[in-house]
């Protein structure tokens, strides 16, 4: 199977070459959600360009099933209002079989009550848990994530924090979705590895300076400080951090940090950082007889030869709309008709999936398939990623 | 423990001051001059920032020079800013003025996504000052670079406008605009030329604000409302009051911090700042 | 542009209840949440066209309303006949409260008053995190229900419920405009001074006027909430007071439908925008400051 998959990931990102059939048949039309505009686009738009990529890729191999991928993507504006009208717009105007996004959590959040309703499966790239944690989130059957989970990401700091000997943390986090979920999971994992939390702090991540959260956590005397935010915040707490005098905390942000802009805003700051992050940050560290290297490889080519890298530089949340549009069609490859129904109960039962963040393997309770072992610990050495030794 | 807790509020609260108070100089400005509330005056920072690093990118920029192209660079901003806003609606309710610039800040934010892209950029350091530390105090480079840009542009205006015809135009303009005109000031020139200040004062502060926290499409309501607070604390009128009142909402912040926590800052903060704004002196009565 | 005050109200009704009859139901949405800006218009129009008091605190009583009735609908389900109008005064009342110490500010500091009761409603969700979820938002598990005739939930139903609160508040916007306390407000706006010494109470008038905005603005939070089914902060941030004083301002404070028709215009038409892509921004720029110059040189003709 896995090697039918590789097989398959190398051909698909390979530019086209007229030898392979080309799809015929009706189109099978999904639908995309991407934040293009707002506080999400820096993140929205290279997922629409990454998705529309991947898209022709799929059709210039042969589609899937037979017949063509159809991508109608709309702009949600960063906004839970826009994202649910646009939902409704895709499933009651466009018929679409199949929904790829939203970009927010809040955005996926209000989508996600809707298709739950209309039995549409939607396979988001958004960050928070929230859409597929149940409880008072309600049910997700036919929600799943591609992006690895919160805990997911905080499991593998602790493993790494304990390896260190570690017991000691502080947390510094963003008064938003992403920090607040960010700091849920740290507190309630934290006794698990050994470790206790003796401060925490929040701030606005619009805010220009954090020095006085960064000393007041300081003056706790952790033996590392985890900052969790998305966007510029994380470099400037990282440049508060380096400022204070005396003896620092090792600095461990969140894998919403890892790219090329962390190390540009945070400068010499970001050096020392240690931070979890997809395989796809440190493309060079793969062994050969990864099952990721390949797709990586082809995936971050064709990142280039496409022209996005120059827009947006290669960074943590480049893979996720190429993972989202591997799972549905692995999926639908899977149920062997483009039925919803067929499609949920495969996207469920899909074994040994090798995208770019990881080698998904989902299940009825775990809609998101990536375990810790998909990613690898960072660190920030001479302005580049490395892995953290 | 004491003492490092007061010198660290004194130190986050400068560095948050810096950014605050200099904004807030630049919207007293145009109030002053204006009765106008200009809602782009963040996006002025973005845009002078931007131009200022592309410059950058393509010739070698010395201090005096990236000071002067700064200035000269946030001035033809603020004119434009003028010409498509208030000029346009000289006689105009001022609400329908306000809403002007709101529509002037998408603008100009539309402006960076086209010729920038969305994602944040770090313009180089163009001015050679180091951190400063003092024992406890410390004053890391951004933070040093805006209070001294803040206290020079401070001393150059305070100058400007006392000890030139010009701007004793500009201060009679603001004082009482119809007078003025009966005096044969060209207060409509007087309006533009503190839009042009403005914006070079925001391009200037771009230098210390963009290598602190990098320059995004959408950083400029943020910023706006903090300087809008910071000028609001200061009274509007005065140049030293508002840069004063700046560094005081910095310092009010800092301290929140570390007494209390940062999940009650912003609410602190904003509370605080009706409570100051209703229980203030009458002087603030009947003023547009 | 004779046509008589009533005739342009009832062609106005006329239209919107067609749209609300003809449009399907994905698209009535995106009517729906237009008619939630546009309600918000409205109540705004009260303090500011009414009373010429600025207010940009319009997006924290929508946002009082939701979540007001939201989680009070968690603990008493059913009872929304009860909870809806509780909600609905109590966010009146508060901002008539407010209002009165902020009366004598002048038009600047008013506007950073009422943006700070704005900041401070969503700093305290944010804050209060175990009631209000923070920014992850609530899912909203009970619809508005009405005893006899069950859950008013679905699009038709809630674009009828929106269209309802744009009549009876037009209603009471068009009588108190009218009326002589209508009269001591125009007075108020036009010259507080001479107000003061005909012997108006000008706090007093003032806070009805806010409160009534203030209530009508929680009114419209309280439909939208419960049909959207997901609250979170970011639907009742700044923006909404913003946009709601830009479309008020665009379509002249005061009168009754031109910032309605506005509001619901340019909303679809910024909606259709999406098309241009990276372009967006500037172009919804644009657009709003042509409306805003359009109006004015239309005025000074």
């Amino acid at each position: 199977m896995v090697h039918v998959l590789l097989l398959l990931a190398v051909l698909l990102c390979w530019p086209a070459t007229g030898v392979l059939a080309q799809a015929t048949g009706d189109p099978i039309v999904i639908g995309g959600l991407f934040a293009q505009s707002g506080p999400a686009a820096v993140v929205g738009t290279p997922s629409k360009l990454v998705a529309e990529m991947t898209v022709a890729q799929i059709n210039d191999m042969g589609g899937v099933l037979g017949r063509p991928l159809k991508l109608i993507a709309y702009d949600t504006e960063s906004s839970p209002d826009v994202a649910l009208r646009q939902a409704r717009q895709l499933v009651e105007g466009d018929k679409v079989l199949a929904i790829i996004g939203p970009t927010s959590t809040g955005e996926g959040l209000a989508v996600k009550k809707y298709t739950e309703e209309k039995h549409v499966p939607i396979i988001m790239t958004v960050g928070g848990d929230a859409v597929i944690a149940g409880g008072k989130f309600g049910p997700y059957e036919w929600t799943f994530k591609a992006p690895q989970r919160t805990a997911t990401a905080v499991a593998k700091i602790y493993d790494y924090l304990q390896g260190k000997k570690i017991t000691k943390i502080a947390v510094l986090n963003s008064k938003d979705a992403f920090g607040q979920d960010g700091l849920a999971d740290l507190k309630a994992n934290a006794a698990k590895y050994g470790i206790e939390i003796v401060a925490e702090e929040s701030f606005d991540n619009k805010g220009t300076d954090f020095s006085a959260q960064a000393f007041k956590l300081q003056a706790a005397k952790p033996q590392a400080a985890v900052v969790w935010t998305i966007g510029p915040a994380g470099a400037i707490a990282a440049k508060n951090f380096a400022a204070l005098p005396g003896e620092r905390p090792l600095l461990v942000q969140s894998h919403g940090q890892p790219g090329p802009s962390y190390l540009e805003l945070a400068g010499e700051a970001a050096g020392g950082t240690v931070l979890p992050g997809t395989k796809l940050m440190a493309p060079e560290s793969l062994a050969d007889e990864d099952p990721q290297k390949i797709v990586i490889e082809s995936f971050v080519k064709a990142y280039k030869d496409n022209g996005i890298q120059e827009k947006f530089p290669l960074n943590t949340h480049s893979g996720y709309a190429y993972d989202a549009l591997t799972l549905l069609r692995a999926g639908l490859e899977k149920a062997g008709k483009a039925d919803p129904e067929a499609l949920r109960a495969a996207l469920e039962k899909l074994e040994r999936v090798v995208g770019v963040s990881g080698v998904y393997t989902l299940s009825a309770q775990d809609h998101n398939g990536l375990g810790p072992d998909s990613m690898v610990m960072l660190i920030v050495d001479s302005n580049r990623f490395k892995l953290a030794p | 423990m004491l003492a490092l807790y007061l010198a660290q509020i004194i130190n986050s609260g400068l560095a948050l001051g810096a950014v605050y108070g200099i904004m807030a100089l630049g919207f007293s400005l145009i109030f002053s001059a204006s009765r106008l509330i200009n809602f782009a005056q963040g996006e002025l920072l973005l845009l002078g920032g931007l131009s200022i690093m592309t410059l950058a990118g393509v010739m070698q920029l010395s201090p005096l020079v990236a000071l002067f192209a700064a200035g000269a660079a946030g001035y033809l901003l603020g004119r434009a800013l003028f010409a498509t806003t208030l000029g346009l609606t000289l006689r105009a309710s001022p609400l329908r003025q306000l809403m002007l610039t709101v529509a002037a800040s998408l603008v100009f934010q539309g402006v960076a996504i086209l010729a920038w892209g969305k994602n944040p950029l770090m313009p180089p350091r163009l001015l050679p000052i180091p951190d400063l530390r003092l024992g406890p105090l410390f004053l890391g480079r951004d933070t040093a670079t805006a209070l001294l840009l803040a206290v020079v542009s401070m001393v150059v205006l305070g100058l400007f406008l006392t000890r030139t015809r010009l701007g004793r135009a500009l201060r009679a303009t603001s004082q009482n605009a119809v007078a003025a005109r009966l005096q044969g000031v060209d207060t409509v020139f007087c309006h533009a030329l503190s839009f042009a200040l403005a914006g070079a004062l925001a391009s200037l502060a771009a230098l210390a604000v963009g290598p602190q926290t990098g320059l995004r499409y959408d950083m400029g309501l943020g910023l706006g409302l903090k300087g809008f607070a910071a000028a609001t604390i200061g009274g509007y009128t005065s140049l030293g009051k508002v840069f004063a009142g700046g560094i005081l909402l910095g310092l009010i912040e800092a301290a929140l911090v570390l007494t209390l926590s940062g999940e009650f800052k912003e609410t602190a903060t904003y509370t605080l700042i009706i409570i100051l704004l209703v229980i203030a002196p009458r002087e603030h009565d009947e003023r547009p | 542009m004779a046509v008589p005050r009533n005739v342009s109200l009832a062609l106005f009704f006329a239209a919107l209840t067609g749209v609300g009859l003809f449009t399907p139901g994905f698209a009535l949405l995106a009517v729906n949440q237009h008619l939630f800006l546009a309600v918000n218009v409205l109540a705004l129009n009260f303090c500011l066209g009414l009373g010429g008091q600025i207010s940009l605190a319009q997006a924290a009583f929508a946002g009082l309303g939701a979540y007001g009735s939201v989680l009070l609908h968690a603990l008493f389900p059913g009872a929304s006949l009860l909870i809806a109008p509780c909600v609905v005064l109590g966010t009146g009342l508060l901002a008539a409260a407010l209002s009165r110490p902020m009366e004598r500010l002048g038009e600047g500091f008013l506007a950073m008053a009422t943006l700070c009761v704005s900041l401070v409603f969503t700093n305290l969700v944010l804050t209060l995190e175990s009631v209000t979820g923070g920014s992850a938002g609530l899912m909203v598990e009970r619809p508005l229900a009405l005893p006899g005739i069950g859950a008013l939930g679905g699009d038709k139903l809630t674009f009828f419920l929106f269209l309802g609160l744009l009549a009876l508040g037009s209603y009471v916007f068009l009588t108190l405009r009218d009326s002589r306390l209508g009269r001591a407000l125009a007075a108020c706006r036009d010259d507080g001074q001479a107000a003061s010494s005909l012997g108006i109470d000008r706090a007093a008038v003032r806070s009805l006027s806010f409160g009534l905005g203030g209530g009508l603005s929680a009114a419209a939070g309280v439909v939208h909430g419960h049909y959207t089914g997901f609250i979170s902060p970011e639907q009742f941030h700044l923006e909404l007071s913003l946009k709601a004083l830009l479309f008020l301002v665009i379509g002249g404070p005061g009168n009754l439908l031109r910032p309605l028709v506005a509001a619901l215009v340019l909303e679809t038409a910024m909606g259709w925008l999406s098309v241009l892509g990276d372009a967006r921004t500037l172009v919804n720029g644009l657009l709003l400051g042509a409306a805003l110059l359009a109006g004015y040189w239309r005025i000074k003709k």
